[in-house]
């Protein structure tokens, strides 16, 4: 039971780094004299404007003498996991006691394995054509693939697949990765005593997975490994061709825009499918509720659309999906995160580096939306200048913290 | 003589003598001799050449489902089609067929249909490596689509399309416009364009894995690519999402059209009612050596490929597209699920509530049918022999009835586009629609159809909203009242329908403009210039189409114009990007007096609120938006049908 003395009792901190477009959570617990920490997603976009990452790992790495109890990575964008896999001299020795990862990540898992292969696939078929000799550049297309990968080339060779490889072998023991799925409760999650996770998402479920089925690569020319196999397919023979033209230029010109291949809608559809992956946590300690819903988009916050309204009503704390964009916190499930003194923290960066027309991140309407739901308990960290209580700003604005 | 001869199995009362026949001296009188009268001098003037007229039919080969089932029975089939004079490279008054492949950046050959050796052989022969059967497929497949619309429109459909190079009234098609696994109509480019791709290699169903799948090979991709088209023309404001229902309707729509060309292919038909006895809906075939019951049995072990059941032909869409996807089946089917009252509003994705009205209409169709023939399924029963395979005389036969019946239920589907509001369509519009439209043809007969539709809708809780109950009285659109005013000043030319098309929109235009209330334009009743706030705009017309049709059901032929009037406004008056529209349909008789008007209000509120909801919702759900600005989104079937 709840000590009596309850304004001296050590509180739950939530510890949101600044490290530009990315992810950095670190959730302490007080158990006894000693503390827990919780580390949430670790990564940093490589476009992003502000770079903070790497002051942010060595300050997490102070901050928790190099123990962490768990370490959560949410799904494989490198604006989540890319830490994982650049800052080695970190994550080399740091000592982790539980990793979690979604189940759609783990490889032994032959459903997991197709779509994870069918994804990589068309990421790559994607990025073949972005750098094919005198391919139009795409700021969007970049940016998603990029996040895919980690870096310019491969899948096999980008960040992210070292990211993935350290967090799959359990940093260094593969036994302490655990693959989660939703409907698991854990008690006691990461051996911390008292602390229950509800796993709320990804499902398992065919219908939210048929929902989330990245298109079929090979349909566009690669074979299952992702390989191009012929990047045209010419459906007829030498000598069926015809040399007179009948089209005017205009109307060619268009139709060859028309019927180009959807590179942008390909793109945001792997994008999304790794969105969704999204392991959307809810955290309960002492009587506070904390939801960590990853980058969820509207997929993976269907699948649980069933429990809204018997969890939400009591959340404490709530970090908003998907950095602030504009489709990743459903307009239903905000109107219910009605609890006295609810709060809300964004990690987000302006992105200038390309136009998003219409859907810049943050999106104005949906940080409104949040800021009228939760009052002024709302932080940003990209305007960490600006905050005030409950919120304490860390050295430097590096980080700021709020105590539930 | 006849009377006492035939056999009785009664005793006859007696009757009196008949009157004996008055003597009959000519039957049939000879026809008047051929040759003129000896009277009649030839005149000095040189006799002119002989021209033999037009050939009637132009007959093509293609496939009556796709290359997936080679030349099982019936798939290689011949279409007859109206002749028309085509020009070099496939042109015609309606399509010109650009065999031009934009991946590639290369044409193709263009078939001539006009060689001596394509008009004796009926064409190319179906081949797959062969793009000039490919072309001749989709003119021929396309062109029998827009001959079914204009048998049931009761007149010639003219597309209407423009871009830089002026306007234009011919559909481009492009049978291998691109590398993808996709098929669709573009309205900016005024052409359907077919992609082809390379089949799973995993799972390709029946075909090749790793093949080369074309999508301009499937009959039921070609036509429901064509009706997207024609709706288009007919319809305008059907491309704009306003509801959860308009792009269900689109896709549905065309999927209905295409699902009833299976029943015109009699001998698949024949073949499906012997081996289902006369059941035409069940879902598998009893394989061809039988199995004593005439249905497939699913737990009897099958060694050998003759014994499998094999699935029903006709109830599938594009099988192959389906499969060579790796989806193991077709793209869709008729009837999936038992009819269930909350199917309608549970389904919300397009393609899955559009499948709900499919089903409907199937369920209506498929009633009638057994409804109809049930005297002839009974006796089929009777004579069936011991491997429960009907007889072929009776499956002709019935063949014979599954086609009229389909015949009967395509054209209603099609003549109901004309009964439909203007804009902003919902599926209970469509059933009224439905109703009105076969109720104006035939008043007194051919109730069970109506009915079996009504019914069929129910089962599936799709049921308009602004009725009062089912009854077919009360589901027919209201006749105009008095106040509508009539347009007197339309003309018309029976041979030649829309010669006086621009001239009747704008008679149409003024009598609109005069009076814009009964016409679903304006809020107040008595509209004078200083009273009303109204405005119609002066572009574009109000009166987007004056169409004359020709109908003929139980009574003589009568003509009649269908118009499409419509008015938009600012959705919102903070949001000027997207438009609430509103208008109505008008039927008028010959002379120009209103019958019929179907409203969608421009000042309804109800529903302008619906629509704002309506974007706010989809948009929600949608990749693109969450707390995006309501944005106007037209409708683009090629994303739609990318299903990503």
């Amino acid at each position: 039971m709840a000590s009596k003395k309850k304004t001296t009792a050590p509180k739950i901190r939530v510890r949101m780094y600044r490290v530009g477009m990315g992810d950095c959570f670190l959730v302490t617990l007080p158990e006894g004299k000693k503390r827990k920490h919780i580390l949430i997603d670790c990564g940093v976009h490589s476009q992003s404007q502000f770079k903070g990452l790497k002051e942010a790992v060595v300050a997490l790495n102070d901050e928790t003498g190099g123990k962490l109890d768990v370490v959560v990575a949410t799904h494989a964008h490198a604006d989540h996991i890319s830490g994982f896999g650049s800052e080695d001299e970190v994550f080399s020795k740091i000592e982790v006691g539980e990793v979690w990862l979604p189940w759609l990540e783990d490889l032994s898992d032959p459903r997991a394995k197709k779509l994870h292969t069918k994804a990589a696939a068309l990421t790559a078929l994607i990025d073949a054509h972005m750098n094919k000799p005198g391919a139009a550049p795409d700021p969007l297309v970049e940016w998603v693939t990029l996040n895919a990968l980690g870096a310019k080339g491969r899948s096999s060779t980008g960040n992210n697949a070292k990211a993935l490889e350290r967090l799959r072998a359990g940093f260094g023991d593969k036994r302490r990765t655990k693959y989660l799925r939703a409907g698991q409760v854990l008690h006691d999650a990461g051996g911390i005593e008292g602390l229950t996770v509800r796993v709320l998402a990804p499902s398992e479920d065919t219908a939210f997975l048929s929902k989330m089925h990245p298109p079929d690569s090979q349909l566009y020319g690669l074979d299952a490994n992702g390989n191009v196999v012929d990047d045209k397919l010419e459906p007829f023979a030498a000598y069926w061709q015809d040399d007179e033209a009948v089209l005017d230029e205009e109307y060619r010109a268009e139709l060859v825009r028309q019927c180009a291949i959807p590179l942008q809608a390909l793109a945001l559809s792997v994008d999304n499918y790794l969105n969704n992956t999204s392991l959307s946590l809810l955290l309960e300690y002492r009587g506070k509720t904390l939801l960590f819903p990853g980058d969820a988009q509207w997929g993976n916050w269907m699948s649980w659309q069933s429990d809204w309204e018997s969890l939400l009503g009591n959340i404490d704390f709530y970090k908003v999906g998907h950095h602030g964009s504009h489709n990743a916190t459903p307009h239903g499930a905000l109107d219910l995160m009605k609890a006295k003194n609810v709060v809300a923290m964004a990690s987000t960066d302006t992105v200038k580096s390309f136009n998003r027309g219409h859907f810049p991140v943050p999106y104005p309407k949906l940080v409104n939306a949040v800021k009228a739901q939760v009052g002024n308990r709302y932080a940003q960290s990209d305007e960490l200048a600006e905050v005030k209580a409950p919120f304490k700003p860390g050295k430097d604005e590096q980080w700021c913290d709020y105590e539930v | 003589m006849a009377v006492r001869t035939r056999r009785t199995s009664q005793p006859r009362p007696p009757v009196p003598a008949p009157p004996s026949p008055p003597p009959v001296i000519n039957i049939g009188a000879p026809a008047p001799p051929a040759v003129s009268s000896p009277m009649v001098e030839a005149t000095p003037k040189p006799k002119p050449a002989p021209v033999a007229a037009p050939p009637a039919y132009r007959a093509l080969r293609v496939y009556a489902f796709d290359p997936s089932r080679g030349r099982r029975l019936g798939n290689h089939m011949t279409v007859r089609l109206k002749y028309e004079e085509l020009k070099d490279r496939l042109e015609g008054a309606q399509l010109h067929v650009i065999d031009f492949d934009a991946t590639n950046n290369v044409h193709y050959k263009p078939a001539d249909l006009n060689s001596p050796a394509a008009l004796v052989e009926g064409g190319i022969a179906p081949s797959e490596s062969d793009p000039r059967f490919h072309q001749q497929m989709v003119y021929a497949v396309a062109m029998r689509t827009i001959s079914i619309f204009e048998r049931a429109l009761g007149r010639g459909i003219r597309f209407r399309f423009g871009d830089a190079a002026g306007p234009r009234s011919v559909l481009r098609v492009f049978p291998h416009a691109m590398y993808e696994p996709n098929a669709y109509y573009s309205r900016e480019l005024g052409a359907l364009l077919f992609g082809y791709f390379r089949a799973s290699d995993e799972d390709a169903g029946t075909g090749l894995p790793g093949g080369t799948v074309f999508t301009c090979l499937s009959h039921d991709i070609i036509a429901h690519e064509t009706t997207h088209a024609i709706v288009d023309t007919v319809r305008e404001a059907f491309m704009e999402p306003t509801n959860s229902d308009v792009l269900a309707f689109h896709e549905a729509f065309a999927d209905i059209v295409a699902l009833f060309q299976h029943f015109a292919f009699e001998e698949v038909v024949r073949d499906t009612l012997q081996r289902t006895g006369g059941v035409l809906h069940r879902f598998d075939l009893a394989p061809r050596t039988g199995n004593g019951s005439g249905q497939a049995d699913s737990k009897k072990q099958s060694f050998i490929i003759g014994e499998m059941p094999e699935g029903n032909p006709l109830l599938d869409l594009a099988r192959q597209f389906g499969e060579s996807m790796g989806r193991r089946a077709a793209l869709r089917s008729a009837l999936g699920v038992p009819p269930d009252p909350n199917a309608y509003r549970n389904a919300t994705e397009a393609h899955e509530r559009g499948g709900v009205l499919v089903a409907a209409v199937f369920d209506a169709f498929f009633s009638s049918f057994m409804q109809r023939a049930a005297d002839l399924i009974r006796m089929a029963r009777s004579l069936a022999g011991a491997s429960g395979e009907i007889h072929p005389d009776i499956a002709t036969r019935l063949a014979h009835e599954a086609a009229k019946v389909a015949t009967h239920f395509c054209t209603m589907c099609i003549r109901a586009i004309d009964y439909c509001p203007p804009v902003d369509i919902t599926f209970g519009d469509y059933l009224r629609a439905l109703i009105t439209a076969d109720t104006e043809l035939y008043q007194s007969e051919s109730h069970e159809y109506r009915e079996a539709l009504i019914q069929a809708f129910r089962a599936r809780g799709i049921v308009p909203s602004d009725v009062t109950s089912l009854a077919e009285e009360s589901l027919l659109w209201q006749k105009a009242g008095p106040d509508t005013p009539c347009c007197e000043h339309f003309c018309y030319d029976i041979h030649e329908p829309h010669k006086f098309f621009d001239e009747n929109c704008a008679a149409l235009e003024e009598v609109v403009r005069a009076h814009p209330f009964p016409f679903g334009l304006c809020r107040v009743k008595q509209h004078t210039k200083d009273t009303c706030t109204c405005k119609v705009p002066a572009s574009p017309k109000a009166v987007r189409s004056v169409n004359m049709v020709v109908r003929s059901g139980g009574g003589r032929p009568e003509v009649e114009f269908i118009a499409e009037i419509l008015g938009s406004a600012a959705l919102d008056d903070e949001d000027t990007k997207n438009r609430f529209r509103g208008g109505s349909t008008v039927v008028f008789d010959r002379n120009g007096k209103p019958k019929l008007v179907v409203f969608k209000n421009l000042h309804s509120e109800g529903r302008r609120k619906k629509q704002k909801e309506f974007l706010e919702e989809s948009l929600a759900a949608t990749p693109f938006a969450n707390y995006t600005d309501i944005t106007d989104a037209p409708l683009h079937l090629s994303a739609i049908h990318r299903g990503c």
